[in-house]
């Protein structure tokens, strides 16, 4: 489902969705939620709360959909917005973040999974990312987690496109030094 | 390096997976996003809009559908009602034969030209009424009735020919061609005019030949039951019972 829609398609389906199109609604969801429910896993550690705030961005884009204007931005970085900001705001309630549910969701990967991945190691990529600061946290889970193209992150984060690319060579180096060593 | 590449993108791909969300979480949270976007925008408006963005295309379509079921409805009335050639939903009724000949099975088709062939028959006989009616000229000129009455008598004679595609076993379909070509010669023998058409001229011969055969027929079983009552009233006299 992820990666189907152009821009101008999403932008339609958003038109379709200020008139309350169940269909429309659905593909919305079903392309957003799991890139969005990823970004927050990969920022909060915590499934639960991602599935609270996950639940949160959708009732927000149904109650804020009327104030999209294609003129204004595409329907991508409005939605991206509203999970940015929601994640804004739950840090700013909570800021501890921890890798709580890391091991009981590994041990399913692991069964799985076709190839077999070490599980020390998964660990300690997790563990890396735990140590990236705020910003690097963010670029981890929208680049490596949820897909979403420097572009696309650079509109969210106000960050240039060339920022964006150093700062994911940073964090795939030191990731790499994990997987491979 | 390709493998380091490889071992790369393999991590790359367990870490999306494992922070990927549950189905049940996904099928849970689907229903309520939609379940609030149809409380919040009742599906009504859509339509609504819909109706102004394509106005046009909206009107015509409803009147698409009203005409359907106008003309539909009227082809069944011109049917039931089994109207006259000159009736102006006449057209329709034939549209109708058509339909219920395309939607019945080889066999059953026979009885449904069998009843066609007999409804042209009817229709020659009141259209000729008809004419006989007519004070003027201009008058069966105005309903084509001589137009009308010579398609009527083809298409008497397609429907009659084809019972004998439709009905495998011979005798049904002699008994059935032999009928219908008497009902047909007795409709259209007084009319000069029709009686001279060529496909009617060619039909005729071939009624008559087994209108013949038919008499023959007859002929030949009086004789024979006639001898067999001649004998039997010889035997009678023989024992003294008077002949029947």
């Amino acid at each position: 489902m992820e990666r189907l829609f152009k821009k101008e398609d999403l932008n339609e389906l958003a038109n379709k969705l200020k008139k309350g199109d169940q269909v429309a609604g659905g593909k919305v969801f079903d392309y957003f939620s799991p890139l969005i429910f990823r970004f927050f896993v990969a920022r909060t550690s915590n499934r639960h709360i991602s599935e609270d705030l996950a639940q949160d961005v959708f009732l927000k884009i149904v109650n804020k959909i009327d104030s999209f204007d294609e003129e204004i931005g595409d329907f991508t970085s409005w939605v991206w917005q509203i999970a940015r900001n929601t994640l804004i705001d739950y840090f700013r309630s909570k800021k501890e973040s921890t890798f709580t549910d890391v091991p009981q969701d590994l041990e399913n990967i692991y069964k799985t999974e076709e190839y077999l991945i070490e599980k020390i190691k998964f660990n300690e990529i997790l563990e890396v990312v735990k140590e990236f600061n705020e910003d690097e946290q963010e670029i981890f889970s929208l680049h490596y987690i949820s897909d979403l193209s420097y572009k696309e992150i650079a509109k969210m984060t106000g960050k240039s496109e060339g920022a964006l690319r150093v700062f994911v060579h940073r964090i795939n180096k030191k990731i790499k030094e994990v997987i491979n060593s | 390096m390709i493998k380091k590449y490889l071992k790369n993108i393999r991590y790359k791909k367990a870490l999306k997976r494992y922070f990927a969300p549950s189905q049940e979480f996904m099928d849970k949270n689907k229903v309520i996003f939609l379940e609030t976007l149809k409380a919040k925008i009742p599906a009504s408006n859509l339509q609504i809009e819909g109706l102004h963005k394509n106005k046009r295309m909206q009107y015509a379509y409803i009147y698409a559908i009203a005409v359907f079921f106008l003309a539909a409805g009227s082809v069944a009335y011109a049917d039931k009602a089994d109207v006259s050639p000159t009736h102006p939903l006449y057209e329709l009724k034939r549209v109708s034969e058509k339909i219920q000949l395309s939607a019945l099975p080889k066999v059953k088709e026979a009885e449904l030209h069998e009843k066609f062939a007999k409804r042209r028959v009817d229709e020659i006989k009141e259209v000729k009424n008809k004419i006989k009616e007519a004070d003027s000229e201009e008058k069966i000129n105005k309903l084509q009735s001589r137009g009308k009455l010579n398609e009527l008598q083809n298409d008497f004679i397609q429907e009659t020919e084809a019972i004998g595609d439709d009905i495998p076993a011979q005798e049904v379909k002699k008994g059935k061609t032999q009928e219908l070509c008497k009902i047909g010669i007795e409709a259209v023998d007084d009319d000069q005019d029709l009686n001279k058409q060529p496909n009617w001229m060619k039909f005729r011969r071939f009624c008559d030949k087994i209108l013949e055969k038919e008499e023959d027929g007859i002929i030949k079983e009086n004789k024979e039951r006639g001898s067999f009552l001649d004998k039997n009233s010889k035997i009678r006299e023989k024992v003294g019972i008077k002949p029947i």
